[in-house]
C-alpha cells in the first residue's frame, strides 16, 4: 500500500438494512484503503448497477461485492447466483455479509461461489474487525484477475 | 371120548328093523336138535346124536337114569326140578314146553327152548316120551337186538322234534309220532283212525297241501299253527300198480328258525343299511389286492358305485396312487396303520387292517374317510392365517377391508361381501370396500356408490348394535333391511366390535356350514384386529405429523431467532457501541457505564439466542445413532476445553469408558457442557471425574465434581431450560443443562444428579444398549477369549 496507489477502490454493497449500511460506511471510513462505497438496497438494484442499467449507467465497475442474503426483491442468494453466470461478471470477488450462521446458507453460498463467507459481528468493534479484514485479505493479499 | 364110539355103540340096537326105521332112525340122528326118548316116567331111553355131543360124558352113566338127573341139566336145581315137573304133566298126556339156559360144551352159555311130548299108543295111552331141545340163542339174541332197535327207534321217534306220519287215500292218518304232536296237543298215534280233513279244518293251508298230496304230489309247506311254524313235506308213496297207496309226512316246527332267520335277515338288513350310508368307504382285499368287498356311501368320493368293485384288484384300479398302494402293501406284510392320500378328486384317510390268520396275513380290512372339507377347512384356516400377517401390516382400514374382500371372494366363495366402517360425523355405517362382483352388480364405479349406509333402525344396524354374528338365510324375507331389493341370497353379518360390519354374501340362498361361519369368523376378528391397529397407526400417524409440524414450528423459530431476532439485536449492540466510539469523549463516566450495560444486555441475550438454537437443534440437527467410543468423544471434548480447564486450575480424570451407539456430536455436546458445567460452579481447583458403568441394559455415565454440591430443591430444576442453579453468577445462560436432558433423553437414558452437600455433585446419564451394540460386545469378546 503506497501512496502512489490512491485511486480508490470501488466497492458494491448490497444491503437492505440502513443500520448495517451505516456500520459498513463507517467501519470502511475507519479502514485505511481508499474506498468508494457504492450502495443499492436489493437484489434488483444491485444487478442493474452491475449491468449499468438505467441510473447506473454511469456507476464503476466494483471491484468487490459486498452481498446480505436476506433483501427483497431478488436475495442474494439468487444475485450470487447471476453474477457466477454472468461471463462479465464471475471474476469480481462476492463477499457474503449476513446474520445467519445457519449451515446450510454457508453451504449454498460456497455452492454459487461465493468468495467468503462472513457473519456480521454483533458490535461495532467486531464490524471494523471484519470490514478489515476483507479489506486486507481481497485487496491487498489477493490478487485479483485483471478485467 | 369118542362120539363115533358111542354112536357104533347105540347102532347095534336099531339093526333088524324096517326100511322105514332106519331112515327115521337117520333123521333122529341126524337132526340139529336135541332129542331124548323116555319111558313115561322120564327114564332116559335113549338119546341122539347132539344130546350126546352135549352130555360130554359116557351115555352109559345116564341112560337109564332119570331124564332131569342128566348129565346135560346138572347143577341146576331149579332147572332139574321143573323139568321133572314138565315130564310128569307130559307122562299124563299134555304136550310142556320150557326154556333153558345152558353151558354148552364149549363154554358157551346157549338158550334152549325145550319141549316135553307124550307118545300114545292106539288107546291113548302114553307109551312113551320125546324130549326135544332145540338151540334158541340166536334167534333171541336177534330178538333182543331188534327189540332194542325198535326201542330206540320208538325213542327217537317219540323225541325227535318233528311230527311223522301217513294218510291213507282218503285222508285218515294211519300213523303219527314224533315228539313235535305235543305242540300241537296230541299223544303219539292219537290221530291215527282220524281224517286229516277233520283235525285240520281250520287250517286252509294244511288242507290244500293234502288234497295236491293226495292227487300225488309232493309239497312242501310253511304254514302256521298257532303260534308256531311248521315245515311240512308231503310225499306220496304209490303201490306196484301206480295206484296211491299212501302219503307218508314229516313236519318240523321252524318257529326258531324262522326267527333266527327273521333275526339275521333284520340285522343284515341293518348292515346293509349302515354300508349303503355309512359316510366311509369300506373294503376288504386280499393279500393280491382282489378287492372282496367295497362297500359305503365314501366311494362316491371317487366316482363309484358300492360293490362296483368287489372282484377287481386294487393294483388295477389304484393304478398310478403310488402312496395308497404302498401303504396298503405295508398292511399285506402285517403293519396296522393309518395315511392321508390324495385320491383324484378327494383327500382320504385310510385305515389298514391287516387280518391274521394262522400266522399269516390273510386280507386286508380297509375304512377309507372322506377328509376333503377337513383338509379344506384346515387350508382355508391355514390361508386366513396367512392372511393374518398382510391384514395385520395393512396400514389403512381401506387396506384391512380391501384384503378381507378378497379374502371373501377367494377362500370362502361369498362373492357379494362387504366391509362398512363407522362414521365420526353421523350415526351410519358406510361401506369403505365391497367385493368386485357388488361392484358390477350394482354398476357402480366405488364401493360407497355400490352399498347404501347402514342406518339406525335397520336389521343390519340392530345386529351391529347386539355385537354378535347374525345368518339371514334369505335375504329377500327380511323386513326392515337396507336393501330390500338387492340380488342378495344368503348373508352373514358379523360386527368388528366397534370398527364396523362385515357383509358376507352369496346372490342365492345357501346357508353357509359350519366350518364356513368359523371361517368368517375367524377373518371378522383378525378383521377386527387389523382395523384396530390401523386405526391405532393412523392415530399414530396423525401424531407423528403433529409433532413433524412442531418441529417445523421449532426451526421456523430457530431461524427467526437465528436471523431476524440477531438483526435488531445486532443493531442495538452495534450503534451503543458506534456511539461509544465516536461520542466517548463528549460523554460522562455516567453514561459510559450505561453503555456498558446495554452492551452487556445485548451479548447476553445474543448468547441466549445462541444457546436456544442450539436447544432447538438437538433434534433438528439430529443425526443417526452410530458406534461411538465414549473414551475419544471425553477426549476431544477435553482438548476443546484446554483453556477453561486451565483457567479454572482443574483436575479432569478421565476413567476407562465404554462404546456406546450414539449421536457422537451430542453424546459430545453433553460432556462438554457437564464439564463446563463443574468447571464453572465446583470452585477454586476443582477436581472434575468422567467415568462409567455398565448394567445390563443400559451404560452409566458420570461426571463428578469434588464442589460445594447441589442442593436437593434445585437437583429437578436445574434441568429446565433458563434455570440456573443458584451458586452461579457466571453469566451462563441457563441452556446447557436442559440441552443435556434433551440429548439424554432422545438417546432413551436418564439423567439426574446425585449430590452431597459440601462433598461435591455428580452429574449421572444413561445411554441405553442396543442390540447391535450387544452383538457387537459379544463378539469382541468372543474375539478376546482366545
Amino acid at each position: 500500500m503506497t501512496p502512489e496507489q490512491q485511486t480508490p477502490i470501488e466497492v458494491l454493497l448490497a444491503e437492505d438494512n440502513p443500520g448495517d449500511v451505516k456500520l459498513t460506511e463507517k467501519a470502511f471510513e475507519r479502514g485505511n484503503v481508499i474506498n468508494n462505497l457504492n450502495v443499492v438496497n436489493d437484489g434488483v438494484e444491485a444487478m442493474s448497477y452491475l449491468r449499468q442499467e438505467g441510473e447506473y449507467e454511469d456507476s464503476p465497475r466494483p471491484d468487490l461485492i459486498l452481498l446480505d442474503l436476506n433483501m427483497p426483491r431478488m436475495d442474494g442468494k439468487e444475485v450470487l447466483a447471476e453474477i457466477k453466470e454472468d461471463p462479465d461478471l464471475k471474476r469480481i470477488p462476492v463477499v457474503i455479509l449476513t446474520s445467519s450462521e445457519a449451515e446450510e446458507d454457508i453451504i449454498n453460498s460456497y455452492d454459487l461461489h461465493a468468495n467468503a463467507y462472513l457473519t456480521k459481528p454483533v458490535d461495532f468493534d467486531g464490524f471494523l474487525e471484519v470490514v478489515n479484514t476483507i479489506e486486507d485479505f481481497w485487496l491487498t493479499v489477493v490478487k485479483v484477475p485483471p478485467e | 371120548m369118542d362120539q363115533h364110539e358111542v354112536d357104533e355103540q347105540t347102532g347095534p340096537a336099531s339093526e333088524g328093523r324096517p326100511a322105514r326105521d332106519r331112515r327115521l332112525e337117520a333123521v333122529f340122528e341126524a337132526t340139529g336138535t336135541f332129542i331124548g326118548v323116555l319111558d313115561p316116567y322120564g327114564t332116559i331111553l335113549r338119546v341122539n346124536k347132539v344130546a350126546r355131543e352135549f352130555a360130554a360124558v359116557e351115555p352109559s352113566t345116564y341112560v337109564g337114569g332119570p331124564f332131569w338127573e342128566g348129565p346135560w341139566f346138572e347143577h341146576d336145581d331149579a332147572l332139574q326140578e321143573r323139568i321133572r315137573a314138565a315130564i310128569e304133566r307130559a307122562g299124563e298126556g299134555e304136550d310142556v314146553e320150557f326154556e333153558a339156559t345152558q353151558i354148552s360144551p364149549d363154554g358157551e352159555q346157549i338158550d334152549i327152548d325145550g319141549t316135553v311130548s307124550p307118545v300114545t299108543d292106539e288107546d291113548g295111552r302114553v307109551e312113551s316120551l320125546v324130549a326135544q331141545g332145540i338151540d334158541v340163542t340166536e334167534q333171541r339174541r336177534r330178538e333182543e337186538r331188534l327189540a332194542a332197535q325198535r326201542e330206540r327207534m320208538n325213542t327217537l321217534l317219540n323225541n325227535a322234534p318233528v311230527v311223522l306220519f301217513a294218510l291213507d287215500p282218503d285222508g285218515e292218518f294211519t300213523y303219527s309220532r314224533g315228539n313235535a304232536l305235543d305242540k300241537l296237543g296230541l299223544e303219539p298215534g292219537e290221530a291215527v283212525g282220524q281224517s286229516v280233513f277233520e283235525m285240520f279244518a281250520e287250517a286252509p293251508d294244511v288242507i290244500d297241501a293234502v288234497e295236491r298230496a293226495l292227487e300225488g304230489e309232493r309239497v312242501e309247506t310253511q304254514a302256521q299253527q298257532g303260534d308256531l311254524y311248521f315245515h311240512t313235506v308231503y310225499q306220496p308213496v304209490f303201490d306196484d300198480r301206480g295206484e296211491l297207496e299212501q302219503v307218508i309226512g314229516i313236519s318240523r316246527d321252524v318257529t326258531e328258525l324262522r326267527e333266527r332267520e327273521r333275526e339275521l335277515e333284520a340285522w343284515t338288513d341293518r348292515l346293509q343299511t349302515v354300508l349303503d350310508n355309512v359316510p366311509l368307504a369300506l373294503w376288504t382285499a386280499d393279500t393280491d389286492g382282489m378287492i372282496e368287498m367295497s362297500q359305503g356311501q365314501g366311494l362316491a368320493g371317487i366316482g363309484v358305485e358300492p360293490g362296483e368293485l368287489e372282484g377287481q384288484n386294487m393294483f388295477e384300479v389304484f393304478a398310478g396312487q403310488e402312496a395308497f398302494l404302498s401303504d396298503f402293501e405295508a398292511a399285506t406284510a402285517g403293519e396296522e396303520h393309518t395315511a392321508v392320500h390324495d385320491i383324484g378328486p378327494v383327500i382320504a384317510r385310510t385305515w389298514y387292517r391287516p387280518i391274521v390268520r394262522d400266522g399269516a396275513v390273510e386280507k386286508v380290512i380297509g375304512v377309507s374317510i372322506d377328509i376333503t372339507d377337513e383338509k379344506r377347512q384346515e387350508r382355508r384356516i391355514e390361508a386366513v392365517n396367512e392372511a393374518t400377517s398382510e391384514l395385520i401390516a395393512a396400514e389403512s382400514q381401506r387396506a384391512v377391508a380391501d384384503i378381507v374382500m378378497t379374502l371373501a371372494t377367494e377362500l370362502l366363495d361369498m362373492p357379494l361381501s362387504g366391509i362398512y366402517a363407522t362414521d365420526d360425523g353421523s350415526d351410519d355405517l358406510v361401506p369403505v370396500a365391497a367385493t368386485d362382483r357388488v361392484q358390477t352388480m350394482m354398476d357402480a364405479e366405488t364401493p360407497t356408490e355400490a352399498l347404501p349406509n347402514v342406518t339406525p333402525g335397520s336389521v343390519e344396524m340392530e345386529t351391529f348394535r347386539t355385537g354378535s354374528a347374525r345368518v339371514v338365510e334369505d335375504y329377500a324375507t327380511l323386513e326392515n333391511s337396507e336393501m330390500p331389493d338387492s340380488p342378495l341370497g344368503t348373508l352373514v353379518i358379523v360386527p368388528l366390535g366397534e370398527y364396523g360390519q362385515l357383509h358376507v354374501g352369496t346372490p342365492e340362498v345357501s346357508v353357509p356350514t359350519e366350518a364356513e361361519l368359523n371361517i368368517i369368523e375367524i377373518l371378522a376378528r383378525n378383521a377386527e384386529a387389523a382395523l384396530e391397529r390401523a386405526e391405532r397407526e393412523a392415530e399414530l400417524e396423525a401424531y407423528r405429523a403433529e409433532l413433524e409440524q412442531s418441529n417445523e414450528r421449532l426451526q421456523e423459530f430457530a431461524h427467526i431467532a437465528s436471523h431476524d431476532l440477531q438483526e435488531p439485536l445486532r443493531m442495538v449492540s452495534s450503534y451503543v457501541d458506534l456511539l461509544a466510539v465516536e461520542y466517548g469523549d463528549e460523554l460522562d463516566d455516567e453514561a459510559d457505564e450505561y453503555i456498558d450495560f446495554a452492551v452487556g444486555g445485548a451479548n447476553r441475550m445474543q448468547s441466549m439466542i445462541e444457546d436456544l438454537l442450539q436447544y432447538s437443534r438437538v433434534s433438528t440437527d439430529a443425526d443417526e445413532f452410530e458406534t461411538v467410543d465414549a473414551a475419544a468423544v471425553v477426549e476431544e471434548t477435553i482438548q476443546s476445553l484446554e483453556f477453561a480447564i486451565d483457567d479454572a486450575d482443574a483436575t479432569v480424570d478421565v476413567e476407562p469408558l465404554p462404546t456406546v451407539e450414539a449421536d457422537r456430536d451430542q453424546l459430545g455436546q453433553v460432556i462438554q457442557n457437564l464439564v463446563s458445567n463443574a468447571l464453572s460452579h465446583a470452585g477454586e481447583s476443582p477436581t472434575v471425574t468422567v467415568r462409567a458403568t455398565e448394567a445390563d441394559d443400559h451404560y452409566r455415565f458420570e461426571v463428578a465434581d469434588d464442589g460445594p454440591g447441589i442442593p436437593e430443591n434445585q437437583r429437578e430444576r436445574i434441568f429446565k431450560l433458563f434455570q440456573q442453579g443458584s451458586r452461579d453468577g457466571d453469566g451462563g445462560t441457563g441452556i446447557g443443562l436442559a440441552v443435556c436432558d434433551r440429548i439424554v433423553s432422545r438417546h432413551g437414558g436418564d439423567i439426574w444428579i446425585e449430590s452431597e452437600e459440601g462433598v461435591g455433585a455428580t452429574f449421572c446419564f444413561t445411554i441405553p444398549k442396543r442390540g447391535e451394540t450387544e452383538d457387537r460386545l459379544a463378539a469382541v469378546a468372543g474375539g478376546d477369549a482366545r
